[in-house]
């Protein structure tokens, strides 16, 4: 897919899936989507969120850097997408 | 504008002093051709600018005051000393230069380091790599011996590769160099590493002094790997336990350590990190050091950039008025230029040539807090078995850094880093008139 061509959601879906397979969440979890508190909730650990920066690199081809993590929106499937899709190439 | 509470050295690889001119100037690119461990704090006009070496060897935290303008320090626990609420902390990041004008409320970040994340070039040679290692350790070692030729050295052995290639570098240039080794007999009886390590000292002729510990000490020790080693984290804090007592008995032996008067402490440390050579530990039916599921690449930049959350070795020792060189760090970049397919022992043996005979490579890897690969003792036992597992870690380190509950202090260090931020702390941190974002 061109980067120009991803939208954000479909950012957000492909994190969910992500983190639901990684994570190994159940599907009849209803506490758990888009706007769920990754970290304070448990869904993304400390092993977890470096699984999570390396997909998010090599699948939109672009660098975290470390106050990318601490970012208030890096908090929620939603915040992550936002600050995925600032990074993308614009579409012209 | 800038309280600046930042101890210990700042070390070039080249071995020349950082000049502060450098810093001040400030301009972009500046910082670029910076090499080696430093953390710096600057007042320039009506800014402050901050800095950190590019693997974040060196800590720097800072604070902004709503009146005062920044704090800056090496340690956490001084930054709480000085009144600054543990939310209030923040961390410039590795590689990165964090310029602040507090009357303007303006925060740049801005990073003149960066590591590769596509994994070591394919086209480069490895036996000329670990050539041009060898030599550059060699150069640096003799650079370092020119710089402070009336310090005493120790180095640290543990029993592994590591240790002992710097130990069989430095040599060369530090013959009154004595070697330390850290011993936990417990129950068990002396490890396999503190045999390999005193062998090691027989075959390069240096005087070993083995630091033997018991449980007690062990535990005694934990308060300070927390609050020095700056992490609560199982596999910082244990090997943070090691150079306490290291560093303690360390200093015993040179009591005008950090009063004037420098005492190199040589280690084999971050050569793990920068070759990923780690693997998690079972111990009682469970995992211990997990690592995260990517590929060894990315797992290999994971481990280099988790370097600057942690201070097991050089805040420990610094601690103790103790100057820590870890030489590994001075070829780092050549280090991750590897291929990942070069297991550690190949590694070694590229840049140690003959130094040592063929069976030194065969034994299997050991880590340093625990003694021996079996792991039938060593720190992680005694204190997994006493009910000291992460939530005690993390109790204890609340109660060190003051922070005020589980979350808030989980939040600090996040994928190998410490908190920081990439704008200007806008709000007021509870009553404190220090700053949040």
């Amino acid at each position: 897919m061109d980067k120009a061509d991803i939208s954000r959601s479909s950012i957000a879906a492909a994190l969910e899936k992500f983190i639901r397979e990684s994570a190994q969440v159940p599907e009849e979890d209803s506490e758990f989507g888009r706007s769920a508190q990754l970290f304070d909730s448990g869904y993304v650990d400390s092993l977890g969120i470096v699984a999570l920066m390396v997909f998010i690199e090599t699948s939109f081809g672009i660098e975290l850097a470390e106050e990318d993590l601490f970012d208030i929106r890096f908090a929620t499937i939603d915040g992550i997408s936002e600050i995925i899709g600032e990074r993308l190439p614009r579409r012209t | 504008m800038l309280e600046s509470l930042l101890r210990g050295p700042d070390l070039g690889w080249d071995c020349r002093q950082l000049r502060p001119a450098h810093v001040r100037a400030a301009a972009p690119g500046v910082f670029e051709d910076l090499t080696g461990r430093f953390a710096t704090a600057h007042r320039v006009g009506d800014r402050v600018i901050l800095a950190r070496d590019p693997l974040g060897l060196n800590k720097l935290f800072f604070a902004v005051h709503m009146d005062a303008g920044v704090i800056a320090a090496t340690y956490l626990t001084d930054l709480r000393g000085a009144g600054v609420p543990f939310e209030a902390i923040y961390a410039v990041p590795a590689g990165t230069t964090v310029e602040i004008a507090p009357r303007q409320q303006a925060l740049a970040c801005q990073r003149f380091h960066r590591l590769d994340r596509n994994g070591s070039p394919r086209g480069s040679d490895p036996v000329a790599t670990l050539h041009d290692i060898r030599a550059d350790l060699t150069r640096y070692l003799g650079h370092l011996a020119q710089q402070f030729p009336a310090a005493p050295v120790a180095v640290c052995l543990s029993g592994g590769l590591d240790s002992a290639l710097v130990a069989a570098l430095a040599a060369e240039h530090f013959p009154a160099m004595t070697a330390y080794t850290y011993s936990f007999p417990g129950t068990a009886g002396p490890s396999a590493d503190v045999s390999q390590a005193l062998a090691t000292g027989r075959r390069l002729g240096l005087p070993s002094t083995v630091v033997e510990v018991s449980a007690a000490d062990v535990l005694a020790a934990l308060p300070d790997a927390i609050r020095f080693g700056q992490d609560w984290r199982d596999f910082n804090v244990h090997a943070a336990i090691v150079n306490v007592l290291l560093a303690d008995a360390i200093a015993h032996e040179y009591p005008a350590a950090g009063s004037g008067s420098q005492v190199l402490i040589l280690t084999g440390d971050l050569m793990n990190e920068l070759l990923a050579d780690y693997a998690p530990v079972q111990y009682g039916g469970r995992e211990y050091y997990g690592l995260p599921a990517v590929g060894h690449d990315a797992l290999r930049v994971a481990l280099v950039r988790g370097i600057q959350a942690g201070d097991r070795e050089v805040g420990v020792f610094q601690s103790r008025g103790l100057t820590v060189i870890q030489p590994y760090a001075s070829v780092f970049r050549k280090l991750l230029d590897l291929p990942a397919a070069l297991g550690k022992p190949d590694v070694i043996r590229g840049i140690a040539g003959d130094v040592f005979p063929p069976p030194f490579y065969l034994r299997a890897k050991a880590r340093a807090q625990i003694g021996d690969p079996e792991v039938r003792g060593g720190i992680l036992p005694l204190l997994a078995d006493s009910g000291r597992g992460s939530e005690y870690l993390e109790q204890l380190a609340r109660s060190i850094f003051g922070a005020p509950d589980r979350r808030v202090l989980r939040s600090f260090i996040r994928a190998g880093a410490y908190r920081s931020c990439q704008g200007f702390p806008g709000r007021r941190c509870g009553q404190s008139r220090y700053l949040q974002v």
